[in-house]
């Protein structure tokens, strides 16, 4: 454990005059000082002694103002048991010294023990863990950046604690050494580097296939070229060997001679058709003339053939004409005796029906008698049941009333006697007796006098005189209906309804009967009785049979009608159908009367021609017979036929030779040797070219180039795999690196977030922060969002930046490495709560290592309860002589 | 009346080597030259009667000219007959090379067999040449030897190009096959073939000469030409290999199992014998090495791609395995021994070949690295 005891500045800055500072604590020790007392002065001295070479010669930032006199400064300081005074003057004859009981190490050597001690750093102290540890006024809420050698002194620290991690510096010398590699071949952001070999390969690669390709192309123009000379020389060859030209030529003198051919025979071709269209006109006469006489001929005997079949048809019209004549005789006779028993029928179906109707007007006469009948008995019961009713006063509303004038009179008396006076007698002999007194009541008693009531109450009178007029009024009532009781008007008013209703049920039996009225019954009756009259006197007695009308019931007389009825109606039948068909009988006769008349006619007509074609024919034989025009039309047609032949065989010989294609097969073949000609003429052009461009060609060793590209382009294809290969390598291992390393800084950082974490959980509660392994710093707090450091506020900055060097000193401490914090106002934007908080955390961590406190607010420390050295007191203190006497004798 | 001649072919002046390097390929293509000028001196030496180039000639049909100048400059050692056939890299076509050769004013010397006729040496000798007029002739081209009659005291010599029916121990360059009852039908006394490039004996009377200049690294005894007597019709000829090759193509496959890998590929190459100049190599390392074995591979490599003509170093079939000493070396603590156990991982269980040679070999530059740094400390 490291702790420093004492600090002695002079001509230092401000310092001319000598500051001790004495007997600091262990823990927490507190420097107190206003504002430019000098505080930040002891800091940047004590970093002196620490790291600035006490030879050098740029003293001008540490010399006192104004002043060229050597800074000097001496720290003593105990480590791991053992006290070590270290004294520093400044400048080109500055010296240096540590000293401890046994040993004095002077100059360089007491720097370089003071480097092995400390680890300050032998070039780049500014590097070294103390820059960080001692925190200069200002800085602390600035992010924490720890140099190279104070990184490597806090890992070797934390492999001390962990082991080996990191792997010492050949580690890191590899990893450089390999990303230097890599950077030869990829970029920053993992593609091919510019002038990687990878990419130098591949370009060179793309190259040669370029190269390969156009010399390719070129191969293959020769290759066509001679392909195409090929073809032309076997063409021309294959036309030379083929006499192609000769044969064409002779083919051509072949079809001249053939046209000659075809144009004589063309000639004789039309002679032979003028023959046979002569001969065509003769057998075409002879033919007529044969036709005709058949002709005329044939009509003789058609006209012949017609008159006999006339004749036929007229003996054939003639017996029909007799049979339908006979038939309509038959038939007139039948209708005859058929219209006489229709007549007959006829009278007996009227006079029936007659008979009928007589019967039914009687029964419609007896009908109606029998309601007039019952009409007027019913009429009889109306008026009398109407005359008693009408007697009866006692009707619905009189009753009501009778009712009415009943209550109010009920009422009335009640109030009458619920005022009234009641007066009881009660003698000693005899019953006693009650009286009610409604009015002024003399009441004489008898051997006494007599005693005078006046019920009480002027309203007596009134109601009185009310109840009386009731009285009057219901007794009047009474009176108009005739009874004396209540009871007999209720009677007496049922009585009149039971009449009502009786007389209700006749004036139905009256509008059942006459519902017109009894009169118009009446005339109803008079009127039928006038038609029976009438009826009676039309109907003979004969067809009555001499029967009664009456003795038929309704059924027999029916009966009769209906019988009688079809009886006529089957004759009607039997004259309708004979009256049909004797009309038919004589429209058949009609048709066979005419039809014998047309034959007539046609029999004529026919004889007529007969006789006149055959006097034609007659004239017509005597010119000629028929046999000599038969004669002339067989000669006419073998010589046609002889013609017919003759043209028919010179057409074929024509066709035989393709007369008319002669001319396009003469054409075509000037065409194909013209052709031929100039074809030739072009291979024998197109060969002389060819062969010299191949010449030409040939000559470049194009195949030659083509192999050699092939070979390059398989050689830098080998190049390229291995490029590739070599490239896939170099990435695979810097990854791999990268990732371990990372994974061995992740490990390494895991101590200090242990120790960093109950720190923050104190000030932050319920927080979590990220921390950057590679500069051991914490970049982020998670609170209710991520807020990356820069972003937090100052005074959470300087308390994480302040906690995060407690950490360090812890790790440093518990490795037995020197570790002390100076803090020169350092938490000067902390909130009072997280003030106090802040000063408990330096308490507790100052168990483990000393913390010394530069700060202008005294008071702010002064309830932490450790010392405080007031720096004022202890400017002008110069105890070092006494202290360090080996020191004074080298300065002196 | 004997018939002495050098029987050659599969000459293919003019092949560019393009998947060898530029500055090794040069040499290459102008010892093809030089070989037909030791082939000159051989036959001036043997006193031969003339010599057959059975076909490939060229290795193409359309040669620069200047590569077809210096090639008839160095027949000039040789002023006997020169016979000149065409094959399937050089064939006659009806413009290209052969034409070229017929437009230029040649020696009388040379003759040019491009066409299907006899061609009479002497009363007593004739060569029927089957030349290739097409790369790929899907007819025996040789079938009309048999119909060529000679008086019975005439030598016979038949000169084609093509692969004899399944007689070869591989198929030749091209489809153009040849009976191998040819010489026998044909009554030949000598069938001189060209194609394949190995010298090989089809039987008594037919041979093929093989390529002069080795060019591939087949191993097929290539680098010879065939000096042959005949001496009368039906006699046995009498066959002689001469050696006039110059570069020695050679492949080198060895099996590395111990950390000595370097040093034995080192003794394989030295076996080769000197000089070492006219090597032309393909090293392919087989096995498993580790990390520092590869390291020094490299080296070993280096120092002989300095001495030989050309080194075609292939080292795809060598596994790189990191040893427990590599790993002390790269030290196992800290974030670079994980890493070294990742990739070792990652090699592991890689599921492709890529991903594993990937993970070995990011193994084996970390390996270097290391050794670099250690170097400069």
């Amino acid at each position: 454990m490291m702790r420093i005891k004492k600090i002695f500045v002079r001509n230092f800055r401000k310092f001319l005059q000598p500051v001790t500072l004495a007997d600091l604590n262990d823990g927490v020790c507190v420097i107190a000082g206003d504002n430019e007392e000098g505080k930040s002065t002891i800091v940047h001295a004590v970093r002196s002694a620490f790291h600035l070479k006490y030879s050098t010669q740029a003293t001008q930032h540490i010399q006192p103002y104004n002043s060229s006199a050597m800074p000097e400064v001496a720290v003593d300081f105990d480590l791991n048991g053992t006290t070590y005074h270290l004294r520093k003057v400044f400048g080109k004859k500055g010296s240096a010294e540590l000293r401890t009981d046994s040993n004095v190490f002077m100059g360089s050597e007491a720097e370089e023990k003071l480097h092995e001690l400390c680890n300050t750093g032998t070039e780049r102290k500014e590097t070294s863990i103390w820059n960080v540890l001692w925190v200069e006024q200002g800085t602390t809420f600035g992010e924490i950046k720890l140099g190279d050698i104070g990184k490597r002194t806090l890992q070797s620290a934390l492999e001390r604690e962990l082991g080996s991690i990191v792997g010492g510096t050949d580690g890191q010398d590899l990893l450089k050494s390999v990303n230097e590699l890599y950077l030869k071949w990829f970029t920053a952001t993992g593609r091919d580097a510019k002038h990687s070999e990878h990419k130098q390969a591949e370009e060179h690669l793309a190259q040669v296939d370029s190269l390969l390709a156009d010399a390719t192309k070129q191969y293959e123009e020769l290759q066509a070229l001679l392909e195409k000379l090929d073809a032309t020389r076997s063409t021309l060859k294959a036309h030379e060997d083929g006499r192609v030209e000769e044969t064409l030529s002779k083919s051509l003198e072949e079809l001249h001679a053939k046209k000659m051919e075809i144009e004589k025979q063309l000639q004789a071709f039309e002679q032979a058709q003028q023959i046979e269209r002569a001969e065509q006109a003769q057998h075409t006469a002879a033919a007529g003339a044969w036709r005709q006489r058949s002709q005329l001929a044939h009509e003789v005997d058609s006209a012949t053939a017609r008159l006999k079949n006339v004749e036929a048809k007229i003996a054939e019209a003639t017996e029909a004409h007799k049979g339908a004549s006979e038939k309509l005789h038959t038939f007139q006779q039948q209708k005859e005796q058929l219209d006489a028993a229709y007549e007959t029928a006829v009278s007996e179906c009227e006079s029936a029906e007659r008979l009928e109707q007589l019967r039914q007007l009687q029964s419609q006469i007896r009908e109606l008698q029998d309601h007039i009948e019952r009409a007027l008995s019913a009429q009889k019961h109306c008026e009398e049941i109407k005359k008693e009713g009408e007697q009866i006063k006692a009707d619905r509303a009189a009753l009501e009333k009778v009712r009415q004038t009943e209550r109010q009179h009920m009422q009335l008396d009640a109030q009458l006697q619920a005022v009234a006076t009641r007066l009881e007698l009660r003698p000693a002999s005899g019953p006693a007796q009650s009286l009610l007194l409604t009015e002024r009541t003399t009441l004489p008693l008898e051997g006494w006098g007599e005693i005078v009531v006046t019920p009480g109450g002027g309203d007596l009178d009134k109601l009185t005189a009310t109840a009386q007029k009731a009285r009057e009024a219901f007794e009047a009532a009474l009176a108009a209906i005739g009874v004396t009781t209540v009871e007999e008007a209720e009677a007496l008013e049922r009585k009149r309804g039971e009449l009502l209703l009786e007389y209700k049920s006749w004036q139905q039996e009256i509008q059942k009967h006459a519902p017109a009225g009894v009169s118009t019954l009446q005339e109803q009756l008079k009127l039928l009785e006038g038609k029976l009259c009438e009826l009676s006197a039309s109907i003979p007695d004969a067809e009555r049979g001499g029967e009664q009308l009456s003795i038929f019931s309704l059924s027999e007389s029916a009966e009769r009608l209906a019988k009688v009825r079809a009886k006529r109606d089957t004759a009607k039948q039997a004259v309708n159908q004979c009256r049909t068909e004797s009309e038919r009988c004589e429209h058949a006769f009609r048709q066979a009367d005419l039809q014998l008349q047309s034959l007539a006619v046609q029999q004529t007509a026919a004889k007529e021609e007969i006789a006149r074609l055959t006097e034609r024919l007659t004239a017509d034989r005597a010119q000629a017979t028929d046999d000599a025009l038969f004669q002339a039309v067989q000669e006419a047609e073998m010589k046609l036929q002889q013609a017919c032949k003759a043209r028919m065989e010179l057409q074929k010989v024509l066709k035989a030779l393709n007369a008319s294609a002669i001319d396009a097969d003469i054409a075509t073949a000037e065409r194909k040797l013209a052709d031929t000609r100039a074809e030739m003429q072009r291979l024998r052009e197109a060969q002389s070219r060819l062969e010299g461009a191949l010449q030409t060609l040939g000559k470049t060793g194009i195949t030659e180039e083509v192999e050699k590209l092939r070979g390059k382009k398989e050689q830098a294809e080998t190049q390229f795999a291995r490029a590739s290969r070599k490239a896939r390598a170099i990435k695979l291992l810097q990854e791999t690196l990268c990732e371990a390393e990372k994974s061995s800084k992740q490990q390494l950082a895991a101590p200090l977030m242990r120790r960093l974490s109950p720190y923050m959980n104190e000030l932050f509660t319920g927080s979590n922060f990220a921390f950057d392994d590679d500069n051991f710093s914490v970049v982020q707090i998670q609170r209710h969002a991520s807020e990356p450091f820069q972003a937090l506020s100052l005074g959470t900055r300087e308390q994480i930046s302040v906690l995060t060097r407690l950490a360090f000193a812890e790790t440093l401490a518990e490795a037995g490495a020197p570790a002390v914090v100076i803090l020169d106002d350092a938490l000067v934007y902390s909130d009072e709560a997280r003030f106090g908080k802040m000063q408990d955390l330096l308490k507790r961590a100052a168990e483990k290592f000393q913390i010394i406190v530069m700060t202008c607010r005294e008071s702010d420390y002064r309830n932490m309860g450790v010392p405080i050295i007031r720096l004022a007191d202890c400017v002008g203190l110069d105890d070092s002589v006494s202290r360090v006497p080996t020191a004074i004798s080298l300065l002196s | 009346m004997s018939f002495r001649f050098i029987h050659t072919a599969d000459w293919q002046i003019g092949k560019p080597f393009g998947n060898i390097p530029e500055e090794a390929a040069v040499p290459l293509r102008q010892q093809r030259i030089d070989t037909v000028k030791k082939i000159a001196a051989h036959a001036r030496t043997e006193k031969v009667d003339a010599v057959l180039v059975a076909g490939d000639v060229f290795d193409s049909f359309a040669i620069a000219e200047k590569t077809l100048l210096q090639t008839i400059n160095a027949m000039a050692g040789f002023t006997g007959l020169w016979l000149l056939l065409p094959g399937n890299h050089d064939p006659a076509l009806v413009e290209g090379v052969w034409r070229e050769m017929h437009r230029m004013e040649l020696p009388d010397n040379i003759k040019l067999l491009d066409s299907a006729e006899p061609f009479v040496v002497n009363e007593k000798v004739v060569v029927l040449p089957a030349p290739l007029q097409r790369k790929h002739d899907a007819t025996d081209v040789t079938e009309w030897f048999d119909g060529y009659k000679t008086e019975t005291d005439v030598i016979r010599i038949g000169l084609a190009h093509g692969s004899v029916d399944d007689r070869l121990p591989e198929r030749g360059e091209a489809p153009n096959t040849i009976s191998a009852r040819r010489a026998q039908k044909a009554d030949l006394d000598y069938l001189a073939l060209g194609d394949w490039h190995g010298t090989h004996k089809v039987d008594e009377r037919t041979w093929y000469a093989g390529t002069p200049e080795t060019d591939r690294f087949k191993d097929n005894d290539s680098g010879n030409v065939l000096l042959i007597e005949v001496d009368s019709h039906r006699s046995a000829p009498k066959v002689q290999k001469l050696t006039v090759g110059h570069y020695r193509w050679r492949q080198l496959a060895p099996q590395l199992h111990t950390e000595h890998g370097s040093e034995e590929i080192q003794r394989a190459i030295v076996e080769l014998g000197e000089p070492y100049d006219n090597l032309v190599l393909q090293l392919t390392p087989r096995g498993t090495a580790s990390l520092k074995t590869r390291h020094l591979i490299g080296k070993v490599v280096a120092s002989w791609d300095a001495l030989v003509r050309y080194l075609d170093y292939r080292e795809d079939q060598l596994i790189g395995e990191a040893s427990a000493d590599d790993l002390e070396q790269l030290g196992s603590s800290g974030f670079v021994g994980d890493a070294v156990r990742m990739l070792r991982e990652k090699a592991a269980a890689a599921e492709t070949e890529e991903e594993a040679d990937a993970a070995n070999l990011a193994l084996q530059i970390l390996f270097v690295e290391h050794k670099q740094l250690a170097g400069k400390k």
